[in-house]
């Protein structure tokens, strides 16, 4: 059953997602998520010089020497940003774009009537994985559902054993350094992880979608949580989500199955981004109506407070005074009042505004923050 | 001489002839450095003058060229226990999806080592910690959404956590309110009558003689070091700064 091709190829296109985000999470919070895309492209020239020394167009060789080439680009992107010759995005713009132009010419120059051909290095085949199976305690499995499977698992028991020193490297390296827990080497090791995910999704995805697998569900779940944890487990159920909306998609419309994929993760981040609880566009404009309504209120509280008890009290201190003396129009006035009045920093009494004892504190915190006068 | 023997064990931090080069240009020449243990130590100097590398140099994190550094007399591989580290706050994403108390618990992955994960003890010392900066309220808020001088708090906490015997702290009054630049002070004299060290990169100068007993005074070089009477001098001010100081205070 598993061997089906509707099945396969969902299979597929989730577990290329799911097994990358545990390592998309954390390239994204530490901004280093477009590695991700340098790496995928110069696994193609590791793929190309693999298929040439031993003639393997899959298996463990061709996975770990595909890899070394994504560890190369990192290297040789690190030494060249160490060098300051360029500056830090220059040098990764410099690096992955010479190996993959590289290995592309190699597969033009000798590789034309084989297996690998240009095409399916930049876009993969999803739609053929169902035909490579192998038979596992009596059941047909895909090929690439076996070795993303596997991959899923190492990249999960790594995220999960270095879980906390991941996320302080993340977030402050100089002291995780300080504290002993060797930031740069586990970036590294999420590094070379990624380019071993990146063969083993090379036939269904290709070289230029596997970034929006890897990185765009765990951008999308960063947007919906606060808690690293949380935004893994999203991640991966967009990344399902992605996959099954796209496969969908793609045969109803007949187009590119990885494209439709990669579309629908988009439309999902695009989603979040409109909509997220506390970054979305519509939260964050919300939040700031509210912010402003508070520096009015507050803008109120500390005028009342100036002239409360004072000789023109009768004057500033009403509803009248905040069009006259601060200029707002009576409408806004009213606005802020209510809002006054529902915070419980005011109170009206007769014409006139008076200062609640929260206000007067409110009032208090402005005029005297240090509490010494 | 043995590396991991001791090494003037009564100094808390002892640095001698260090010097630190970025591209071959010394941004720190030569450094002879010694900060007594129990004192509120200030590091001052122009900009550039490398303060904030002599910190990263003294932890490890900037390889030097030539000198050594001691901790208590100990390496600081062998001191790390020991040592409060807290780089400026501008060095942090504060997007970071993480809580106040997420990262004051951050200071105690040194001790727990590696794989282990922080469990309710450690909830509980980094509540503690959180409450010592009068943000024990704060403890669930995102980071993002702290101010400033907030953000600095939850920062020294995170130190606080560690309970060190010294502190280094890299410009915690940088872009503080006035109230949470007192609470800082009152915080770090307190540990120092505790008898903990405490080594601060500070740029004001007018506060110097208020907040602090020891100052070193840097430009590439160590002008002056010692007890901060013998040390803020319109001498050295003029040594460190070129003529472009004027005096504040009573420095005579």
């Amino acid at each position: 059953m598993l061997a089906e091709p509707m099945v396969a190829i969902f299979l597929t296109g989730a577990l290329v997602g799911v097994a990358a985000a545990p390592l998309g999470l954390f390239l994204v919070l530490r901004g280093t998520a477009m590695l991700t895309d340098a790496v995928a492209h110069s696994i193609v020239l590791g793929i190309v010089v693999v298929w040439m020394l031993t003639g393997a167009t899959s298996g463990p060789v061709q996975l770990l020497g595909a890899a070394l080439a994504g560890v190369a680009t990192v290297a040789l992107t690190g030494a060249l940003q160490r060098s300051r010759i360029v500056a830090s995005d220059a040098a990764i713009g410099l690096v992955f774009p010479a190996l993959f132009a590289a290995g592309v010419l190699l597969i033009n120059i000798y590789a034309r009537d084989v297996h690998v051909d240009v095409d399916t290095v930049l876009l993969g085949e999803i739609g053929f994985v169902w035909l490579e199976t192998r038979e596992l305690g009596g059941i047909e499995v895909p090929v690439s559902v076996l070795t993303l499977g596997a991959v899923l698992v190492v990249n999960v028991a790594f995220v999960a054993a270095f879980w906390k020193e991941l996320k302080l490297g993340s977030f402050d390296p100089a002291l995780a350094a300080a504290l002993g827990l060797a930031p740069g080497l586990l970036h590294q090791g999420l590094l070379v992880l990624t380019s071993v995910t990146a063969v083993a999704s090379f036939e269904a995805v290709g070289a230029i979608l596997f970034i929006a697998f890897a990185i765009v569900p765990s951008a999308t779940a960063l947007f919906l949580t606060d808690r690293p944890g949380r935004a893994l487990g999203l991640a991966a159920a967009l990344a399902v989500v992605a996959a099954g909306a796209g496969q969908a998609a793609a045969f109803a419309l007949d187009v590119s199955i990885g494209g439709m994929m990669a579309v629908c993760a988009g439309a999902l981040f695009g989603l979040a981004l409109v909509a997220g609880p506390r970054r979305g566009i519509v939260a964050r404009l919300l939040r700031r109506r509210a912010e402003a309504a508070d520096r009015a209120a507050l803008t109120l509280v500390a005028h009342l407070h100036t002239h409360e008890g004072g000789p023109d009290a009768a004057t500033e201190c009403t509803a009248a005074a905040l069009s006259d003396h601060l200029r707002w129009p009576p409408q806004r006035a009213a606005e802020v009042i209510v809002h006054g009045l529902d915070r419980g920093l005011i109170l009206r009494r007769g014409e006139g505004l008076v200062l609640t004892e929260r206000g007067r504190a409110e009032a208090r915190a402005i005029f005297d923050p240090t509490g010494r006068a | 001489m043995n590396p991991d023997s001791l090494h003037e064990p009564h100094i808390a931090l002892h640095v001698e002839d260090l010097t630190v080069a970025y591209r071959n240009a010394p941004v720190l020449w030569d450094i002879d450095l010694d900060v007594p243990p129990g004192v509120m130590c200030a590091v001052v100097g122009p900009n550039g003058a490398g303060k904030s590398t002599l910190l990263k140099a003294a932890l490890g994190l900037v390889q030097p060229t030539a000198g050594h550094v001691r901790f208590f007399g100990l390496r600081y591989a062998k001191a790390r226990s020991r040592v409060g580290y807290v780089p400026q706050r501008s060095t942090v994403d504060w997007d970071f999806p993480a809580t106040a108390l997420d990262v004051v618990e951050m200071g105690l992955y040194g001790r727990l080592g590696w794989f282990r994960r922080p469990g309710r003890a450690a909830r509980a010392q980094a509540l503690s910690a959180l409450a010592s900066v009068e943000m024990a309220d704060f403890a669930g808020r995102p980071i993002a959404d702290l101010s400033g001088g907030q953000q600095q708090r939850v920062f020294i906490a995170r130190a606080l956590v560690q309970d060190p015997d010294l502190y280094i702290l890299d410009e915690p009054m940088a872009g503080v309110d006035a109230v949470t630049e007192a609470a800082i002070v009152a915080l770090l004299k307190r540990l120092r009558d505790q008898g903990r060290t405490v080594i601060v990169v500070h740029h004001d100068l007018q506060t110097v003689q208020k907040y602090f007993d020891w100052l070193v005074m840097l430009n590439v070089r160590v002008i002056a070091q010692g007890p901060v009477a013998e040390v803020y001098t319109p001498e050295n001010l003029r040594r460190a700064y070129g003529g472009r100081v004027a005096l504040i205070g009573g420095a005579t």
